[in-house]
């Protein structure tokens, strides 16, 4: 009997099996890539309004993408061919190239085009009008060849490139950036192009469609000296009963809600806290619940408090350019920066003296990062690229509560509750305000929108 | 006695031959569909230029290899119908097997790839939306290089780019805590602020509290100038 149910039960099984191994060799068509080749009378075209030096690429070529012509024949292709809807001006397209314009206008702007690899850290440079496309370029994604193509376009028109003062290329001895977006630079044109493709394309693949979104947005980030895609800042104060915060944002005081709860007021990277022990309280900057719960907050860097359950003396979470640091000071006053790619702490430097306070700012200096105050009121900057602390001048004033740096201005909040504003040549009160207990900057999402 | 032996044993048999049917008949229907999707995705695959001769080779890793690479040309074609093209993908995504799902994560993280074919490994990744294929975009977002001053180059902004389409696939993972978890997770092992900037956009639209990072996206870059 049993030796009956058993074959039973493998009999089954093994038709299971089989039908399973039929699905998995089903047959699966697919098409031949060679229907992507581009026409002898296209392809001459091309090469004789762009002056195209086909030898360099590695001769004509119309059919392989291996050979670099093919890919540059194609690039203008796209840019021949691409279809735009309905356009109007908005934050990044306003027109610097006129919406069916770009073949025209390349041509216009390129007096010939060659393949090379003597400049190996760029991706192509023109001189006087001659493009040459270095290694870097062949091996870019296809929306990535485009934008350079057109970035290139915008030099013959004289616009060049200044150095970086911001952004993760500040410091780079490279010049690479442009003053804005509005002067309608290099960047901006190309950065325009992708704009349109994203918002505005009617007829390109949607994986090049959704990479041009995320250029146009990351490359505003990186290549302006005044990104035109802004966090706006906002700051957070607590009233001197600490039982109410106030958020001012675009020239208005509203009122939010504060976790009753003992601790240092601090900006957080998606807005404040209150921090006490191993336990960060999250303030809601966008609107008020109703609930007067303690909330936690689980976001921001201070979980990582929550999750090791430390207790340190004071931590600071602030952005040097693009990248982020995430700073601990024990009890014992050692200072450790967290590593992100480990996802543990780096090893701790012993400060040779006992910290009273930290600050994201100081008077005198017009912006923001990691000031480390000892009991002597003397006032050390933080860098956290090299970690080290370096003197400056002056002393910290027991009568400054707290500085922020906000919109470009130092905001100091007086142990009396009053705001000063500086400038650079004076110190004002900051008028029609409340007297508060503690002041921050906070960062604010252009999504979220703060409810009065 | 023995009688109500073989009543017990008739009544065991009736039910794995039911059970057995019932796989049969299930498997069968999943084939039928299969088949009917390979068909679905052949007739996508026409393009508006002169058409070639359809082959048709067995599921196997050479097929998928090929599909991937005509599909990845196509990112650099121009499309009559771009709507034909995100079904295409989806189909794409349904049928990749975890193999191939290994052999999409090697193409996404390898820098010798092409632009295109890394883009679209991220793309059928972020389609595929199973544990595996969420696990290959974190490991992806998590072995990011940061974009310095140090390192700059086309090629690294590239690289900032694809990761933020990553965050975006993880976003769109159907059980919003796993996905949560996920960003959380690379809001801790992540330094470059650009990235940080989306993972905490995505956290907040997977909570509900804003919309998609693309639709974000799309409000920032066509909002008026004021």
């Amino acid at each position: 009997m049993k030796s009956f149910l058993l074959l039973n039960l493998v009999f089954s099984m093994l038709i299971t099996f089989t039908s399973q191994a039929q699905i998995s060799t089903s047959p699966m068509p697919y098409q031949d890539e060679k229907i992507a080749c581009l026409s002898e009378a296209i392809a001459n075209r091309y090469i004789s309004d762009f002056n195209i030096d086909v030898r360099s690429f590695g001769g004509k070529e119309l059919c392989n993408w291996q050979v670099d012509t093919k890919k540059l024949l194609n690039d203008i292709d796209i840019v021949n061919n691409g279809h735009f809807g309905i356009s109007g001006n908005n934050n990044l397209v306003r027109g610097f190239v006129g919406t069916n314009d770009y073949y025209n206008w390349m041509k216009e702007q390129t007096f010939g085009v060659a393949r090379g690899d003597d400049i190996p850290y760029a991706t192509a440079y023109n001189s006087g009008g001659y493009f040459t496309m270095q290694d870097g370029w062949s091996k870019l994604s296809t929306l990535g060849r485009v934008g350079v193509f057109i970035h290139e376009a915008r030099h013959t028109e004289g616009y060049s490139h200044i150095a970086c003062n911001q952004g993760p290329y500040q410091g780079s001895r490279l010049s690479g950036c442009d003053s804005n977006y509005a002067h309608g630079g290099s960047h901006a044109v190309e950065i325009e192009y992708y704009a349109r493709v994203a918002t505005e394309g009617t007829n390109f693949h949607p994986v090049y469609q959704k990479m041009a979104r995320l250029m146009a947005i990351a490359r505003s980030n990186f290549v302006f000296n005044s990104s035109p895609l802004k966090t706006r800042e906002g700051l957070i104060a607590l009233s001197m009963d600490r039982k109410q915060a106030f958020l001012y944002d675009n020239g208005t005081w509203v009122n939010r809600e504060v976790p009753i709860v003992d601790g240092k007021l601090k900006r957080t990277s998606f807005g404040a806290v209150l921090y006490k022990d191993t336990a960060a309280y999250a303030i809601e900057v966008y609107q008020n619940s109703g609930f007067s719960d303690l909330v936690l907050d689980t976001y921001s860097y201070f979980k990582i408090l929550l999750d090791k359950n430390q207790s340190v003396k004071d931590f600071a979470e602030f952005d040097v350019g693009t990248k982020r640091y995430v700073v601990q000071i024990t009890n014992d006053n050692k200072l450790a920066a967290y590593e992100f790619p480990s996802g543990n702490w780096g090893s701790a430097l012993k400060l040779p003296f006992d910290v009273v306070r930290i600050s994201s700012a100081i008077p005198g200096q017009a912006h923001s990062g990691l000031f480390i105050v000892n009991t002597k009121n003397e006032i050390f900057a933080y860098q956290p690229q090299t970690q080290r602390l370096v003197s400056q001048t002056g002393t910290w004033d027991n009568d400054n509560k707290s500085v922020v740096f906000f919109k470009g201005q130092n905001y100091i909040l007086k142990t009396n509750g009053q705001v000063y504003v500086q400038s650079a040549t004076d110190l004002q009160a900051w008028p029609n305000q409340n007297l508060f207990s503690d002041l921050v900057a906070v960062p604010l999402y252009d999504a979220f929108e703060v409810s009065k | 006695m023995k009688a109500r032996y073989w009543m017990i044993a008739l009544f065991l048999f009736l039910i794995v031959f039911g059970v057995e049917y019932d796989i049969a008949r299930r498997t069968q229907a999943k084939a039928v569909e299969a088949s009917q999707k390979t068909v679905q995705v052949a007739q996508v695959s026409a393009l508006p230029v002169t058409p070639a001769a359809e082959v048709t080779l067995p599921l196997k890793s050479a097929t998928f290899e090929q599909y991937f690479l005509v599909e990845s040309r196509q990112i650099a074609n121009l499309q009559a119908n771009p709507a034909e093209i995100e079904q295409r993908l989806d189909n794409l995504a349904e049928a990749i097997t975890p193999t191939d799902i290994q052999k999409l994560s090697k193409i996404m993280q390898d820098v010798n790839s092409g632009g295109d074919e890394r883009a679209l490994a991220v793309e059928i990744l972020s389609r595929k939306r199973t544990p595996e294929a969420l696990m290959a975009l974190e490991d992806f977002v998590k072995s990011h290089e940061t974009t310095t001053k140090e390192n700059w180059s086309r090629s690294q902004e590239f690289e900032s780019v694809m990761r933020a389409q990553a965050v975006e696939g993880i976003a769109a993972y159907p059980q919003k805590e796993t996905a949560l978890t996920s960003l959380n997770t690379l809001a801790k092992q992540v330094d470059e602020s650009f990235l940080l900037d989306r993972i905490a956009r995505s956290s907040e639209n997977v909570k509900g509290n804003v919309p998609s990072t693309q639709q974000q996206d799309d409000d920032a870059l066509r909002k008026l100038i004021e």
